[in-house]
């Protein structure tokens, strides 16, 4: 019974007691992704300075794809050059759970 | 031209202040014997590994920037370098690499050190 008053009510277009049946559409600006060394003119990854090479690693250490950064073909093999000589001097971990 | 090279080292954390010393004028004289310009050296001091390395947690770092003439061979020079480095038991990592023009510009631009990237627009 309770099923065809709502459905009446549907039909007459009244809010019910019962909201957000369907789902709501909520609108989501993509976000947009850019290459960060073309951005701001930056021709050298140092891979001396951990701190700017963790934007590029996951929580794991491992390296981020492009898909992901938004790094251009040019620089994200300079970074990921740049995380394999920090990893050997030690400076970045191989691996590890909570980078970050 | 010149050419510019950067290494970087890493010492035993059990040594001494005067042996640490020591080893840095080994390399300071080395490079020199070879008519390098030295740029620029620095010293981290003691820092944490991220990982143990040697079975050793700590280690000291070391920097050398230095320059060739485009005239000298520097295969030699390079070579003699990472000898002595597999020689010497005091450095348990080192890494040597050729710097480019952009590469070499950055680092006179952030006077060399670990500085984060100045964002330019």
């Amino acid at each position: 019974m309770e099923l065809n008053n709502l459905e009446k009510q549907a039909k007459q277009g009244k809010e019910g007691e019962i909201r957000y049946l369907s789902p709501i559409e909520i609108y989501e600006k993509p976000r947009h992704k850019y290459c960060l060394f073309k951005k701001y003119g930056l021709k050298h990854v140092d891979y001396k300075n951990p701190n700017f090479l963790l934007k590029f690693l996951n929580p794991q250490g491992q390296i981020l794809p492009r898909r992901i950064t938004g790094t251009s073909v040019k620089y994200q093999g300079k970074v990921s050059k740049a995380i394999k000589r920090a990893r050997h001097l030690a400076i970045l971990p191989f691996i590890t759970d909570d980078l970050k | 031209m010149s050419k510019y090279y950067e290494t970087v080292f890493i010492l035993t954390p059990v040594l001494s202040k005067n042996q640490v010393e020591e080893t840095i004028e080994n390399v300071n004289s080395l490079l020199k014997k070879n008519h390098v310009v030295i740029e620029k050296h620095e010293s981290w001091g003691l820092k944490k590994l991220a990982y143990p390395i040697k079975k050793k947690k700590t280690g000291y770092y070391e920097l050398f920037l230095f320059s060739l003439d485009g005239e000298i061979p520097s295969k030699n020079i390079i070579s003699e370098l990472e000898l002595f480095f597999n020689r010497d038991e005091r450095v348990i990592r080192f890494l040597i690499i050729r710097l480019n023009q952009h590469s070499f510009e950055y680092y006179k631009k952030n006077n060399y050190g670990i500085k984060q990237p100045r964002k330019t627009s």
